[in-house]
């Protein structure tokens, strides 16, 4: 299974998914936070692969997500990115640009992870 | 997982993408999602792809807790809101997600499913401006 995160919810599922049996594949820019997730579940005795990648990139996702299953076979279950938070600037005070990059994680990360993963 | 006729997909919403909440690109980004989740549940439905999604509330995570630390966040209103009067950590929403992924959830697509303390059901519950008998301010 795929689990976008190396944090969070993306994490804990990894974990906790590893725990059920689940063969764990963790992407996430945060290569740190992704190694720390993979040690706890190497605990479990089944190994958790890394792998960095940006999930506004389109085309990064779709190379790897052929990568993983000429790997290990077709993914069986991915959970899709949780996303990041902006501050709560009211519409006409924001930052443009953090609210279109919440956006590029949040909904077309979670689109772009489906499309890689889901075919 | 359609070349395999076999899968699921389990998006992440958030109790912010189910009412007007001030965060102005999150909010929105997560009510997407949960017409995305169902969009996709449909058009892949046939495939036996199943579409789910969870919508945790505040999750204690290290975002959430690095908020709080500074004083951006309050955790006594986080934790009074919903009617378990709890903080969730990322371990409960993860168990959602893994019977989402098994086969016990075999007839379930196209759901959003809260993890959030019953915070729909206290929300008009605690609007409520007269005494109540059992409550104190602790």
């Amino acid at each position: 299974m795929i689990s976008v995160g190396g944090s969070g919810i993306g994490a804990a599922t990894a974990v906790n998914m590893a725990n059920k049996g689940w063969h764990p594949e963790l992407i996430d820019a945060n290569e740190s936070g992704m190694a720390e997730v993979a040690s706890q579940i190497a605990n479990s005795s089944i190994r958790g692969d890394c792998y960095v990648a940006d999930v506004t990139d389109n085309q990064a996702l779709n190379n790897l997500a052929n990568k993983i299953e000429s790997d290990n076979g077709p993914v069986e279950a991915l959970v899709t990115p949780d996303g990041i938070i902006n501050n709560s600037q009211t519409i006409l005070e924001m930052d443009v640009k953090e609210h279109d990059r919440v956006w590029d994680v949040n909904y077309f990360g979670t689109i772009h992870t489906i499309r890689a993963f889901a075919q | 997982m359609i070349a395999q006729n076999s899968g699921s997909i389990v998006t992440l919403g958030s109790i912010a993408g189910m009412g007007a909440f001030p965060l102005r690109a999150y909010s929105p980004s997560k009510t997407a999602i949960m017409r995305l989740t169902q969009i996709l549940a449909v058009d892949m439905g046939r495939f036996g792809v199943h579409v789910n999604g969870v919508a945790p509330t505040y999750v204690l995570s290290s975002t959430i807790k690095s908020r709080i630390d500074v004083g951006l966040r309050d955790p006594n209103r986080i934790r009074k809101a919903g009617a378990l009067e709890m903080f969730t950590l990322p371990e409960y929403t993860a168990e959602v997600i893994n019977f989402l992924c098994s086969d016990a959830a075999a007839a379930i697509t196209g759901t959003m499913i809260p993890v959030e303390v019953g915070l729909e059901a206290a929300t008009i519950y605690k609007l409520y401006a007269g005494d109540l008998s059992w409550e104190t301010d602790s």
